[in-house]
């Protein structure tokens, strides 16, 4: 049986309880997988068609494989840049997402640096995997939820509708989601948008077909890019139909503190804490954040990762693996 | 350990690869007259000078049945630098290492021996941080661009997953050599065809550099195993079968490769044979492993990308070396394996032949899912032959003589690692055409390395009855590599791969060499693939433990002499 419909990401109960919302949510996701994609032609029997792009609330699949795709979230073009460009900290981390430069952190990973005011060390980090859809459509049905969610998140009650949506509708780019705060994705070139990633995987079955992925040409500089496009397309050559897997979305895997050290070289505790989905299970998760509790007399800025003090966001990015769940199966 | 795993450890010599008659299979360095390889790329020519300032373990590699590896630290800095100029002629460069390849390639041509007698000793050099501190002042150590290099092994060692509890034996605190405080300036690398040689060059060498007030902080003998397992490692494994293939000529004469190149386009614009030297072993730009090379593009596998420069001028054609001495546990890893394969109902060689990604005798899974197969293991056109996600499709090679063809069955696509599965070490360490959590396999091109070790301590393997004493006698490898980045590739496969369930793609972690320590929980898994769907097993033992070792630079031989003793 096709897929009834598509969950929240991270099954997030933001709406109360029967609202609309879950249904139109599901809509929206639905108009963004769009009818099923047909496969490219078989290189080698172009009168061979290869496994498509399918819609799972219309066709059904016997699935066969679940595949993660899994990248890591600091962003490819500079981990593979020379040596300097990690230096310039600055393109490194962008702890104020002021809007105009955002297109450094392109791999579905943002985040946002507090920084205490004497000595500039880093306090605070939050990850997000949100995406600026999902706000906007709560925004639409739950215009009370959203500024609720606001002040909760990022801890402060004077927070008011008009910050948040100045013209009476939803603004991605508004104060306390890039100068003031971090609710969910801003970049836009190439954009950190569901719909971005959607159609990736969904363009994935297009065009050529290749017998392997040597074959495949070079293109984005991204992880991700290639992570979903080339997987995908290499699920479709052996017959299979693919999708993303519900509740659709982009997740926060996981993180490595292996090595990272206290002042007194030490092994750090567990400092991360999933924000949301607040229920369980919390991993993969959408929101996290990386602080040292008071108690421990010490904060993120005082840590060394493999004895390299934190200095900048981007050097915990490089130990988050991001997710996008896949599914392949067959068709009768 | 019981005895399914001790049956399964004394027949391991059983499994050696059967090796072709009659073929004569060039070595690297090798220079293959080749009138049938029309269109050649243009490739960077390492000119004499260039041979003679590399040393010679970079590349071609040395290669050698016997090496010791001797761990010095300074004392005074004046009476080192004459040990340097004292030391420098003694030490063997590429073009030496390739000319004595060559010679021994033309000698088995000539008489048709596989083994025409012909020996060499040879030294190689490298330098911690701290050395080239010493021997030049901070800021000229200050100018190499790896941090990990400046910081050095000791400081990186919980970063890698080594353990965090000081009563742990791998914790950096109890290893022979390269613990804090006992970190060595210097690392000599001496290799020979004949024991004898070798223990007569040691004693000499060990005298030298003690008259000029070198402190030999610790020396560590390493030997090929003997009989069956001559290039296996303690556990029981072929290694050292799978290598990049740097790019770059000898001369300008056509075919004159420095990796000679196999094979032949299948159509017209085939990529192909500018991507590998032989089937299964890639191309690389030398920048990879040299300073101040070409390196390999990032987006590409065939594009090169200008030489990096954080480095100071003297240190061009240099390289990073990593030395770790890895224990090994072979009771343990057997034991696991025999637990193992009796709940996943397999044998337990092919149990453990699932986590190395290889049967003993060195034949690929990918092409040998079942059982072992020794002649596939012997070929050399087909044994490192393998992609995993996709079917691999035959690679058409020009004439060798005596050699049939790659007739053994072709590998299908495994891309869920059904076959070789996603944790095994082979596949964590080299994912090939497979995907990765940094994108496109090309990039995987960036994150490679040039193998270098050799197994210490007496085998287990193979010995029928070993006596409580054999087992309990230490052994394990002298891991060494090189690279041009310390960081991006041996921290980089290390940590980010062998140390992640989920990367470069989800599976579970590398149960050779994988690390972890949660707050001293040292637990790994891995999802083993059965009939039934996969079947999750935790790794609640480590049979590869750090017990020291270093980061160094080796570099250009000119140098020694002309610039670090000169100061
Ligand atoms: C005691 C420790 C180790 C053992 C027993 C071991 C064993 C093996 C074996 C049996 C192979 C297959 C032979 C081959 O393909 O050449 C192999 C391959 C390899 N190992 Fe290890 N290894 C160890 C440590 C390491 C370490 C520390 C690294 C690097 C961080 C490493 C990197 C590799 C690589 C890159 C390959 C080649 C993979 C390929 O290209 O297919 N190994 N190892």
């Amino acid at each position: 049986m096709p897929l009834a419909r598509f969950d929240t990401p991270g099954r997030l109960r933001d709406a109360p309880e029967g609202s609309t919302f879950y249904d139109e949510w599901s809509g929206f996701v639905r108009l963004l997988f769009g009818p099923d994609n047909p496969g490219a032609p078989d290189i080698d029997d172009p009168s061979r068609r290869l496994g498509g792009f399918y819609n799972p609330t219309t066709t059904d699949v016997a699935v066969v494989v679940n595949r993660d795709l899994i990248w890591i979230g600091f962003p490819r073009p500079l981990f593979v840049g020379d040596q300097s460009a990690f230096a310039a900290g600055d393109t490194r981390d962008r702890s104020d997402r002021t809007t105009g430069g955002q297109s450094t952190q392109v791999e579905y990973l943002e985040w946002r640096v507090v920084r205490r005011p004497h000595d500039n060390k880093i306090t605070k980090v939050t990850f997000t995997t949100e995406t600026p859809e999902y706000w906007s459509e709560l925004h639409r049905v739950h215009p009370e939820v959203v500024l609720r969610l606001y002040r909760e998140l990022l801890g402060n009650p004077s927070i008011e509708e008009r910050d948040i949506a100045p013209e009476g509708f939803y603004e991605p780019l508004n104060d306390w989601n890039t100068r003031d705060g971090i609710i969910h994705y801003i970049v836009t070139s190439p954009p950190n948008t569901l719909g971005q990633a959607i159609g990736q995987a969904r363009g994935s079955v297009a065009g050529v077909s290749y017998r392997d992925n040597y074959e495949t040409p070079g293109g984005d500089m991204t992880a991700v890019d290639p992570r979903i496009r080339l997987d995908l397309k290499a699920l479709a050559r052996k017959n299979l139909w693919v999708t993303l897997r519900d509740p659709v979305g982009l997740y926060i895997l996981g993180w490595d503190d292996m090595g990272w050290t206290k002042p007194d070289d030490s092994p750090v505790g567990n400092y991360w804490r999933v924000v949301r989905p607040a229920s369980e299970p919390a991993l993969p998760a959408l929101r996290v954040e990386y602080e040292v509790p008071a108690s421990e007399g010490f904060v993120v800025g005082d840590i060394s990762i493999g004895g390299r003090p934190i200095e900048h966001g981007g050097q915990l990015a490089e130990h988050i693996t991001v997710l996008i769940g896949g599914l392949a199966g067959t068709r009768a | 350990m019981s005895e399914v795993a001790k049956a399964a450890l004394e027949t391991i010599d059983d499994h050696h690869a059967v090796l072709p008659k009659g073929i004569m299979l060039a070595g690297s360095g090798a220079h293959l007259r080749a009138k049938d390889t029309p269109k050649e790329p243009r490739e960077y020519v390492f000119r004499l000078a260039a041979r003679r300032r590399i040393q010679g373990n970079v590349i071609p590699g040395f290669n050698k049945d016997h090496q010791q590896f001797l761990f010095f630290r300074m004392g005074d800095v004046h009476r080192a630098r004459r040990w340097l100029v004292a030391i420098r002629p003694s030490i063997s460069s590429m073009e030496e290492v390739l000319t004595f390849v060559r010679a021994h390639r033309a000698l088995r041509l000539s008489r048709g021996e596989a083994e025409p007698g012909l020996k060499a000793t040879w030294v190689n050099i490298a330098f911690s941080s701290g050395a080239i501190s010493a021997l030049l002042g901070p800021e000229q150590s200050s100018v190499f661009g790896d941090q990990s290099f400046r910081q050095g092994l000791a400081a990186r060692s919980t970063y890698l997953g080594d353990p965090t509890d000081k009563s742990h034996p791998g914790h950096r605190a109890n290893w022979v050599v390269g613990s804090p405080g006992n970190e060595a300036d210097i690392l000599l690398i001496v290799a020979g065809d004949d024991a004898g040689d070798l223990e007569d060059m040691v004693s000499s060498l060990r005298a030298d550099a003690v008259d000029h007030d070198l402190q030999l902080l610790f020396e560590q003998r390493g030997d090929t195993l003997p009989g069956g397992l001559r290039g296996h490692e303690h556990f029981g494994f072929k290694d050292g079968i799978s290598q990049p293939g740097v790019r770059g000529k000898v001369s300008t004469e056509p075919g004159d490769f420095i990796t000679p190149r196999y094979l032949v386009p299948r159509f017209p614009g085939d990529q192909m044979p500018h991507l590998f030297a032989r089937p299964g072993q890639p191309l690389v730009w030398p920048g990879q492993f040299l300073l101040g090379e070409p390196r390999q593009d990032p987006e590409s596998f065939l594009a090169r990308r200008p030489p990096a420069t954080d480095f100071p001028k003297w240190a061009r054609l240099g390289s990073y070396v990593v030395c770790r001495r890895l224990r090994q546990d072979v009771p343990a890893f057997w034991k696991f394996c025999a637990e193992g394969a009796a709940a996943a109902g397999v044998p337990v060689v092919e149990f453990a032949s699932r986590l190395v990604g290889r049967w003993p005798s060195g034949a690929p899974l990918m092409r040998a899912s079942t059982a072992d197969d020794p002649v596939l293991a012997g070929d050399p056109f087909a044994a490192n032959h393998f992609l995993f996600d996709d079917r691999t499709r035959p690679s058409p090679l020009r004439p060798i003589p005596g050699y049939p063809g790659d007739t053994h069955p072709h590998a299908n696509a495994d891309m869920l690692g059904v076959v070789c599965p996603h944790f095994s070490h082979i596949r964590k360490m080299n994912p090939r055409d497979s995907v990765t959590d940094l994108g496109k396999p090309a990039d995987t091109l960036l994150r490679v390395i040039l193998r270098r070790g050799i197994p210490y301590g007496p085998p287990v393997a193979g010995v029928k009855n070993p006596s409580r004493k054999l087992i309990n006698r230490e052994r394990g490898l002298m891991f060494l590599c090189y690279g041009a980045t310390i960081e991006d590739q041996f921290e980089f496969v290390t940590r980010r791969w062998a140390n992640s369930s989920a990367q470069p793609n989800s599976g579970g972690h590398d149960p050779v060499i994988g690390q972890r320590d949660d707050g001293g929980v040292r637990s790994r898994w891995l999802d083993f693939p059965t009939g039934s769907g996969a079947r999750r097993f935790d790794l609640l033992h480590e049979w590869v433990v750090p017990t020291g070792g270093g980061y160094f630079f080796a570099p250009p031989i000119d140098a020694i002499d002309g610039v670090l003793a000169s100061a």
